[in-house]
């Protein structure tokens, strides 16, 4: 289901729930404060898709992802009382969902990762592995093409590429995305612009 | 996504953008989500997060994988995730042991007097088998002790209560020996004596009665069922006593008696009476000699 995007609000989110925001005021934040696993799990259920689309999208590597994830709600139970039970918990989540993909560039184990071989870099194995036969053909084609977008967008400059994932797999405002990446909203409307520019370019020649 | 969708947003986007290019990206992007999460992976991950069992990824014992191929770092994860079991396996071992050796002294039979049967649960068993009582009476079990008889049990050297003819109540759990040391008995009819012992200290007994709730940290008290409501006399110490809302609760000091009726009248204390101080002193000093100390709570 998709919002009518505006201006000033959020695209739809990308591979979650895209209504999501509106029953925010449904989880219990008072809960998660206090660690209460039922609270936990409904904040679990609710949180880990947009948080796995973030630091997939970003990391572009399916296990750094996963080690990434962990990492995200290892940081959020452990600042769990820190939580504001009066506001949206979704950027703060994404301020630790990106801090933690920085500190993956920006460590040893993911420039090892990008020069050795890998199965995410078997084009489309990892996919296929995944995606069931009922229709191989389709999950073949659809493989491929989720393959060439992750390459696209892992392509893109990590400041871009920040601002393409948050606002298309996040739904975050432009100030919410400035707030994170430590930018003003005018820069941020401008990186998100020529992201897609660039994006836009690099897609057509990989034929998408 | 429609192209007047995308036109209220163009003013986003700046000069020299191609609006087909960024059009045709956003519109890649939103129909390519990422693929989802191993729901294996998933279930472990929600399993930690919701137990408070979840780890730093980089806290695993396989550190000297990290560096290599991302598919050989799998069993990493594997490893973690068996720590991770371990320590909740342990977690939940430590929290049993300890909550068993919380756990008050049993209860035992430290004497039994008259004729006929004191009922278990609805179970008699004849006052002359002394084996049998023994093996019966555990905390949570319903007594009803036949009139003319009568039974003593102790808990260690922590609390003792006479029961006499006709009393129906249900023995508590002795008080937890760390934490959580409260106890609440609950007599339905009769008579009890009851006096603690030095090891009771820092631990409270709750009393109640149909008519009356009685609060004890310490003491030696008798509580006595009568038709009209509840009588509770104190030989040494103080309890307090009010009603079985625990409205009107009122210090009540040795020497004294306080009754609670049972028609909602106030409660009164007076002095207690001669014959129940000396069945009280009495009561004290066995039970006393027998948790080896003279002195009560």
């Amino acid at each position: 289901m998709e919002r009518e995007p505006t201006q000033t609000s959020a695209p739809p989110v990308v591979g979650s729930e895209a209504e999501a925001r509106p029953t925010e005021a449904l989880l219990d934040l008072e809960g998660v404060r206090r660690r209460d696993p039922a609270a936990l799990d409904a904040f679990f259920e609710r949180y880990f898709d947009r948080v796995y689309a973030v630091v997939t999208r970003l990391l572009g590597n399916r296990t750094q992802a996963e080690d990434a994830a962990q990492e995200v709600f290892f940081k959020i139970h452990r600042a769990a009382h820190t939580l504001d039970p009066t506001r949206d918990p979704g950027p703060w989540i994404s301020a630790i969902a990106t801090n933690v993909c920085r500190d993956h560039w920006r460590s040893a184990a993911d420039r090892m990762a990008r020069r050795s071989a890998s199965i995410e870099d078997t084009p489309g194995l990892s996919e296929r592995l995944t995606t069931g036969i009922a229709d191989p053909e389709r999950d073949a084609i659809m493989a491929e093409r989720e393959r060439l977008v992750r390459e696209a967008v892992t392509e893109l400059r990590e400041p871009y590429r920040e601002v393409v994932v948050l606002r298309e797999y996040n739904g975050l405002e432009y100030g919410e995305i400035a707030t994170i990446v430590g930018a003003n909203e005018a820069a941020v409307r401008k990186r998100y612009s020529r992201a897609l520019a660039e994006l836009g370019r690099t897609l057509k020649k990989k034929g998408l | 996504m429609n192209d007047s969708d995308f036109r209220d947003e163009r003013d986003d986007l700046v000069e020299g953008a191609s609006d087909v290019e960024i059009l045709h990206a956003r519109n890649v992007l939103r129909g390519s989500p990422p693929p989802p999460a191993d729901p294996a992976y998933r279930a472990r991950l929600k399993e930690s997060f919701v137990l408070g069992a979840i780890e730093h990824p980089a806290a695993g014992p396989a550190e000297h994988m990290e560096g290599l191929p991302a598919v050989i770092s799998l069993p990493r994860r594997r490893q973690s995730a068996l720590w991770t079991g371990v320590a909740a396996a342990a977690a939940v071992l430590i929290a049993v042991l300890t909550g068993v050796l919380n756990q008050g002294p049993r209860w035992t039979i430290t004497a039994a007097h008259g004729e006929g049967a004191v009922r278990f649960d609805g179970v008699p068993v004849s006052l002359s088998d002394a084996a049998m009582i023994g093996r019966r009476v555990d905390s949570g079990v319903q007594i009803e002790v036949p009139p003319g008889g009568d039974v003593d049990l102790r808990a260690d050297g922590v609390i003792a209560m006479q029961l006499t003819g006709g009393t129906d109540l249900t023995v508590p759990p002795s008080p937890p020996r760390w934490f959580g040391r409260r106890s609440e008995l609950h007599v339905r009819e009769g008579e009890i004596r009851v006096t603690t012992g030095p090891p009771f200290r820092g631990a409270r007994l709750d009393v109640m009665t149909p008519d009356a709730a009685v609060e004890v940290t310490g003491t030696t008290f008798a509580v006595i069922l009568e038709p009209a409501g509840t009588c509770v006399c104190v030989f040494e110490g103080t309890v307090h006593v009010g009603l079985r809302d625990k409205a009107a609760m009122e210090a009540v000091p040795g020497g004294q008696r306080r009754f609670v009726f049972r028609d909602g009248r106030d409660p009164v204390s007076d002095s207690m009476r001669d014959v129940e101080r000396t069945k009280l002193a009495m009561f004290r000093e066995i039970q006393l000699a027998a948790m080896g100390d003279s002195r009560p709570e």
